[in-house]
């Protein structure tokens, strides 16, 4: 009688411990219902943070933004929603100390074949931090640094990529890549996906570059304002006044890494590091339209 | 002899039910080998190790937003020869053709569904 309720409890422990195992990670898909790809495109980001309720906290304060855990292991993992539409990861790490890994936030650039471009990557001088691996339901993905060392990650989506439209308040609308030789960074993206490149003259510290795809501006490639830094992306939310958000942000635990203050083209932008450091940009953005579009 | 059946039964339960949680990994579950490459139990993101960066540091006149669709921004000057320019190491860019307009971000209105569709300016 014993031996077989002992049975039974094998039995049910590894149907538990199988159906667990089964389920594996499940990232959400990008988009619902699925749309075109978007090459060069921001179209996902994540957060490595050392204490994730702060984080979540925090972006929800600043950006509306809302948060459903998901299970990936030893890890914590929330994904930021907006809406209801999925918009960024949030990965829990180790507590800082030296040694540790910095808080930062991960740009995810699209790609249309992800082992085609962590070749072409490969082979312009990048190193491959994080092999390609394709999720469920997110898609295919891997890490890299560029030569110059800024890290960035690539994505397939299987679900395609956010709309070309006007970002909302609370959604990525731009990036930029801060490097050292903004030549070399912009030859190295236009080699790997595609890129048009504008340059663009700004008044300090020489010109920056444009990198566009599809016919819209994707980021902007800047020269490295401090010898003392690495190589990064920062991405960018639309907010509808960056003042304002950047008077929450230090409310919130956050601080003002680089004051608000008007761009070249009209738009306020500012850089905002989180209560761990790690940094995000914000800027508003009136509305415009192309030439030739209608009103 | 009849007391090792149930023990040996036993063993043949447990060896399959092993058998069958290992072969989880891996079953696409009907999409194609390229598409998922299979369930993971681990996400292993720590990639920002090495020196630190140190953000900020944008003086006055450090520009990063996008031009608009509304013209050219007003420094610009269509390349004019300037550019590739560099320090002469490394590889350079090719410049958008000259006469190109320079595009801004998307502005076009969302339309349905969850991120709602694009309008392209075409």
């Amino acid at each position: 009688m014993r031996r077989g309720a002992l049975m039974l409890l094998c039995i049910g422990a590894l149907t538990g411990l199988d159906s667990a195992a089964g389920a594996g990670i499940e990232f959400p898909p990008l988009l619902q219902p699925a749309g075109p790809e978007h090459p060069g495109k921001l179209i996902w980001a994540e957060l490595f943070t050392p204490d994730l309720n702060a984080a979540e906290h925090f972006y929800g304060q600043l950006f509306g933004w809302s948060f459903r855990d998901i299970a990936i292991g030893q890890r914590a993992y929330a994904v930021a929603s907006l809406d209801g539409a999925p918009i960024a990861g949030f990965v829990q790490i180790g507590a800082r100390r030296p040694g540790s890994p910095q808080p930062a936030w991960l740009t995810f650039l699209s790609v249309p074949n992800v082992q085609l471009a962590g070749e072409a990557i490969l082979a312009h001088g990048g190193k491959e931090l994080s092999a390609p691996h394709a999720y469920r339901l997110r898609g295919k993905q891997a890490v890299y640094t560029d030569p110059q060392g800024a890290v960035f990650a690539i994505l397939n989506s299987h679900s395609g990529d956010p709309p070309d439209v006007l970002a909302a308040p609370g959604e990525w609308i731009w990036s930029a890549l801060v490097t050292r030789d903004p030549d070399s960074g912009a030859a190295f993206y236009q080699q790997v996906f595609g890129f048009e490149v504008f340059p663009l003259q700004s008044g300090v510290r020489g010109d920056h570059l444009m990198l566009a795809s599809e016919q819209f501006a994707r980021a902007s490639v800047n020269p490295l304002p401090r010898d003392d830094s690495q190589p990064h992306w920062v991405d960018f939310v639309r907010v509808q006044d960056v003042n304002r958000t950047a008077e929450t942000a230090t409310n919130l635990g956050g601080r003002i890494l680089v004051a608000p203050h008007a761009d070249r083209h009209g738009g306020t932008v500012a850089l905002l590091a989180d209560p761990s450091g790690a940094a995000i940009g914000v800027m508003d953005w009136t509305e415009t339209s192309p030439p030739g579009a209608a009103k | 002899m009849t007391r090792l059946l149930p023990g040996a039964a036993l063993g043949l339960v447990l060896t399959q039910l092993v058998s069958c949680a290992g072969g989880t990994v891996g079953v696409s579950a009907g999409y194609p080998e390229a598409y998922w490459d299979g369930p993971d139990y681990e996400y292993y993101p720590d990639y920002f190790y090495g020196p630190p960066v140190v953000y900020g540091g944008w003086a006055p006149g450090y520009y990063v937003a996008p031009p608009r669709w509304d013209g050219h921004p007003h420094d610009w000057d269509g390349h004019g020869g300037r550019y590739p320019h560099g320090d002469g190491h490394g590889p350079r860019f090719r410049p958008a053709p000259e006469g190109r307009a320079v595009p801004s971000i998307p502005s076009g209105p969302r339309g349905g569904g969850m991120r709602g569709a694009p309008a392209r300016p075409r």
